[in-house]
């Protein structure tokens, strides 16, 4: 039988879509105070603290670069998405609450302006979940809660919409393409900005990618709990990848990097995922 | 090999993802209706559409106990008899005493997935009524003797050879492949079934209140047969299905055909209220409208009333990546698969343990909250499910000791690092030059069954911007 | 008249019952019953038009293109009095384009003459040979027997819609069901004066004119019909024709209304 024929083909330049943005706060990006640069705190996320710290050096880097002032609060561990995803809310409070108690005091001292994460699920589990996890939870926690959706911000999103970025010093010799992980496109609606950032890179265009806003199958612990339909939904991914003839993908998740180079690896393709922030910091050797 | 419905879960998957020739058919289908739904939505104003069709299915879930009573009502004003069935058994019941009472000896039907739910033909046939499907798919699969597998294309599963077989096979017909001749020969078969049937039954996809009247969406014309040709229409509606208004129904005919199949509008859209009046030509001479629970009151008290917003459409399905790749059976002996059978094949259960593992088969991608025509937040309706289902201990001890074991370090700075400490050690001592992990032990080799696994940084991030 | 009730009485009862109540006592606090409620308000308004038809559109034109858009055809006419020389030439057409053998074209399966609206439709058939069948009543079997093979049918229409090219069939006295469904080849007669820009606008008229039962409760079944019967069932490849009729002609006139 043939091959998934009849997919349909998206251009790179890709709608920008609302999500159920209706049903959630849409954010005031005019948030920094006048007189001052800009300060954030970072959000590194555990994935990247962990695995892919290049990623967060380069985040801090590009802020830097951009005129942000970059503090990194030790106490962070994690936003508590694995926990949340997996049905297990009490533990999932507990790492929110630590998050909020990390965070808090910075925001509401007035000693950073912004929250800013390389990580649109982490992002989207501060903005949207927390709401949700801490529906139950004293005045005082929810009201904390709220304040921080409103200034956590992806990487991408704070460079372009806050401090007003339309390109980096970051070049890339590789042909590189874009796949929009689901939690910055859906629940975010953040695919203009890393996009713009990237037509940056170098003269000649991103590349389109066929399904480029298809899910590639990471979803988390979904990774571990269904690995054979994930590794599917990765295959797919990594055969549109093939097609496009890109050297690179640039993703804004480390998950959805991990799993998407875990498949390219394992089944010999040349393509590889890089992470925006590394794209983009302005860097001597390309990555790899 | 075909997907067994009855089968454990992680076989039903097993089984899936193994046939290549359903997952390619499938996979081609999705596509085409996802396009074909994109370029009908793009084409109008779809948010708009979708608030106003979310008012109109949400007033009504909030209204439903009123409407129930006024639709009993003007129904019945209009020569209908109206029954309630609490659950599928007294619903076949009512069916077949129906049929006993008319002397129903053969009767035909129309798609319908809530009699798909309830199981009517088995109990039907058990009764000795003979009963055939009426619409193409569902012919097709009745003649396979096979559940549907999509809520809207229920032979989707199935490529054109396939169909070609069982019609030389079962039917007789000479050997082709032109869905034209295989459409006539079905059309011929059906034709003299439809004329002679004692009997029509069909499902409702809106039962308005304010006039009484049952709306069906058909493309084939089967709906307007069934309801028009025998002498006694039964129609079975979920007690969901009720709106308030004639002007609620016709938005909503063109939201879900929209969705469903890209077409503007279904080729018919029957509204039927009542048996043939006196002097009329032809209609059925009795009506009876079944109002079927089985569950629904459940979802409400459960606090999951979005699931009841619910039209049919399918967009869930066309555009869910998983769905894609393991097609409808695979979700189980349910007719309602993909995102929304996620949610209601569970909440609509008796025993929610036998159905655990599908609010748990999604990444979450967000792509069927954006489709859905009523705005229904599925992925939020999983996230709940899944608290629900690990709250009551429905999950496995493999899969609460990999969540615990990934969230427990998160709880507190200190078991922070002691866990970065142990990941790092662990690459070390697991790793080659290449930085690739190949192999992890269980649980995680779920992982490096596919895929590799990159090391632990050597240093992490925490201990580099220290070093700065 | 069935005897279902007395049968299962209690127990159906019971099941009313327990349904509504059960109901009643869920959504005492609607708002707890849904874990994204979203209106909070009662709607005052009915819900707005899916398709926009600009004022100036000519209607007929508009019904025409979205007819022909999903494999129907169409003529406009001028003139109410060019009706049935249309009708005669488009079922000669479809006569001498027949492929298949046990329909009949000598007749046609039609709504009473005088629901056709057309003065004359009958007689001009009539003296074409063609047999203008008005089934009286398609329970009796040799009624039915008899409109089973007839490859045409003709109606007229209560109401069509332009934005989609729908038309509305209203079942009655004089109007069949069968005539629009059972035959190969659907003719169908739309005056002018019926037909409104888009779905919307037919059911707001009916119910400014306080013709909603009568349109739609009276009628025992109305169906709106757009275009040919069609089903995509095998592998998504659209055929025409699969249970209800192949064609769809629409012969749009102007009448004096």
């Amino acid at each position: 039988m043939t091959k998934a024929a009849g997919e349909p083909a998206r251009s790179a330049t890709s709608r920008l879509r609302l999500p159920g943005v209706m049903l959630y706060p849409m954010l005031d990006p005019t948030h920094q105070p006048a007189g001052r640069k800009p300060r954030v705190a970072l959000f590194v996320t555990c994935i990247v603290d962990v695995m892919y710290p290049d990623v967060g050096m380069a985040a801090v880097s590009l802020l830097g670069e951009h005129g942000a002032d970059v503090v990194f609060p030790e106490g962070q561990t994690c936003c508590g998405q694995p926990a949340f995803n997996s049905g297990r809310r009490p533990d999932a409070r507990k790492i929110a609450v630590g998050f909020l108690d990390v965070f808090g005091p910075l925001v509401e001292s007035g000693e950073v302006d912004a929250i800013v994460a390389p990580s649109g699920s982490c992002v989207a589990m501060v903005r949207h979940s927390y709401e949700i996890l801490l529906a139950e939870a004293r005045p005082k926690v929810r009201e904390r809660a709220h304040r921080l959706a409103e200034c956590t911000y992806e990487l991408t999103e704070y460079l372009v919409d806050v401090l007003g970025v339309d390109s980096t010093d970051g070049r890339s010799d590789q042909r590189i393409t874009y796949h929009a992980c689901c939690h910055l496109l859906r629940d975010l609606g953040v695919d203009r900005q890393p996009r713009l950032l990237l037509e940056g890179l170098r003269d000649e265009e991103v590349i389109d990618l066929e399904g480029a806003d298809e899910c590639c199958g990471f979803g988390g612990m979904f990774a571990l709990w269904n690995a054979d339909i994930s590794t599917e939904m990765g295959r797919r991914k990594a055969r549109h990848l093939e097609a496009s003839g890109a050297d690179v993908v640039a993703v804004a998740d480390v998950g959805c990097m991990t799993h998407m180079n875990g498949i390219l690896t394992r089944d010999g393709h040349r393509c590889r995922a890089v992470h925006v922030a590394e794209l983009l910091a302005k860097s001597d050797d390309s990555p790899s | 090999m075909k997907v067994d419905v009855e089968a454990p879960y992680r076989t039903r998957i097993r089984q899936a993802l193994e046939d290549t020739d359903v997952r390619s058919a499938v996979n081609r289908a999705m596509g085409q209706l996802a396009e074909r739904r994109e370029r009908a939505v793009g084409a109008i104003d779809n948010e708009r559409m979708r608030v106003d069709a979310r008012a109109a299915r949400e007033g009504a879930i909030r209204q439903l106990p009123n409407l129930l009573e006024e639709v009993e009502r003007t129904l019945t004003e209009n020569g209908s008899v109206v029954h309630w069935a609490r659950d599928a058994g007294e619903a076949n019941r009512i069916v077949v005493e129906i049929a006993r009472a008319r002397g129903v000896q053969s009767a035909v039907k129309s798609k319908s997935m809530v009699t798909e739910e309830i199981h009517l033909n088995k109990a039907l046939e058990a009764a000795g009524i003979d009963v055939v499907e009426t619409d193409l798919g569902e012919y097709i699969i009745q003649l396979a003797d096979e559940p549907p597998s999509h809520l809207v294309a229920p032979v989707i599963h199935k490529r054109a050879e396939d169909i070609s077989e069982l019609f030389q096979e079962r039917l007789g017909m000479e050997p082709s492949l032109d869905a034209a001749v295989m459409c006539d020969t079905a059309r011929q078969v059906l034709r003299q079934r439809f004329l002679t049937a004692d009997m029509g039954i069909s499902g409702c996809n809106f039962a308005i209140a304010e006039t009484g009247t049952v709306c069906l969406i058909t493309n084939e014309g089967n709906g307007r047969m069934v309801t028009s040709l025998p002498p006694v229409h039964v129609v079975i509606a979920g007690i969901e299905k009720v709106v308030a208004t004639p002007e609620d129904a016709l938005l909503l005919w063109q939201a879900a055909s929209r969705n469903a199949t890209g077409q503007d509008v279904s080729v018919y859209f029957s509204m039927s209220s009542g048996p043939r009046r006196a002097g009329h030509p032809d209609g059925p001479e009795e009506m009876h409208v079944i109002l079927l629970d089985n569950g629904r009151t459940r979802v409400l008290e459960s606090g999951y009333a979005d699931a009841l917003l619910c039209i049919r459409c399918g967009a869930c399905l066309d555009v869910c990546p998983v769905y894609r790749e393991i097609g409808g059976h695979a979700y189980g002996a349910t007719p309602y698969s993909g995102p929304i059978g996620s949610i209601l094949t569970p909440l609509m259960a008796d025993d929610m343990g036998a159905t655990k593992d599908l609010p748990f088969a999604s990444s979450l991608c967000g792509s069927c909250r954006d489709a859905c025509p009523v705005r229904i937040d599925l992925p939020r309706l999983l996230l709940e499910l899944r608290s629900e289902i690990v709250a009551e201990g429905q999950t496995s001890m493999a899969e609460s000791a990999t969540v615990k074991g990934l969230t427990l370090p998160m709880l507190g700075p200190r078991r922070y690092r002691w866990a970065t400490r142990v990941a790092q050690r662990f690459g070390r001592l697991l790793g080659a030059a290449s930085g690739y992990l190949s192999w992890l032990p269980p649980p995680l080799s779920a992982w490096t069954r596919s895929r590799v696994f990159p090391r632990p940084a050597a240093k992490t991030f925490r201990e580099l911007w220290r070093d700065k | 008249m069935s005897t279902v009730h007395n049968g299962a009485e209690g127990a159906w009862l019971q099941g009313r019952t327990e349904i509504l109540d059960r109901l009643k006592a869920a959504l005492a606090d609607p708002d707890a019953r849904f874990k994204v409620p979203e209106l909070q308000v009662a709607r005052t308004m009915g819900p707005s038009p899916v398709t926009d038809v600009s004022g100036d559109t000519d209607l007929s034109i508009l019904f025409g293109a979205m007819l022909d858009k999903v494999g129907g055809s169409h003529e406009i006419l001028d003139d109410s009095e060019a009706v049935p020389g249309a009708v005669i030439r488009h079922f000669e057409t479809l006569r001498n384009a027949r492929k298949e053998d046990g329909l009949s074209f000598d007749r046609i399966l039609a709504w009473a003459p005088d629901k056709l609206g057309i003065a004359g439709l009958g007689d001009t058939l009539r003296q074409a040979h063609i047999d203008v069948v008005v089934p009286p009543d398609l329970n009796k079997v040799e009624c039915r027997e008899q409109a089973s093979h007839i490859a045409v049918g003709i109606t007229g229409a209560d109401a069509a819609m332009a934005s989609t090219g729908t038309v509305v069939l209203g079942s009655g006295p004089g109007r069949s069901r069968s005539a629009s469904l059972l035959p190969l080849h659907h003719i169908v007669l739309v005056a002018m004066s019926r037909l409104h820009a888009t779905i919307e606008a037919w059911m707001a008229t009916l119910r400014e004119e306080g013709r909603l039962d009568e349109a739609l409760r009276t009628a025992s079944q109305l169906s709106l019909v757009t275009g040919p019967s069609k089903s995509a069932d095998i592998e998504l490849t659209l055929t025409l024709g699969v249970h209800g009729p192949r064609t769809v002609h629409a012969i749009v006139y102007r009448d004096g209304a």
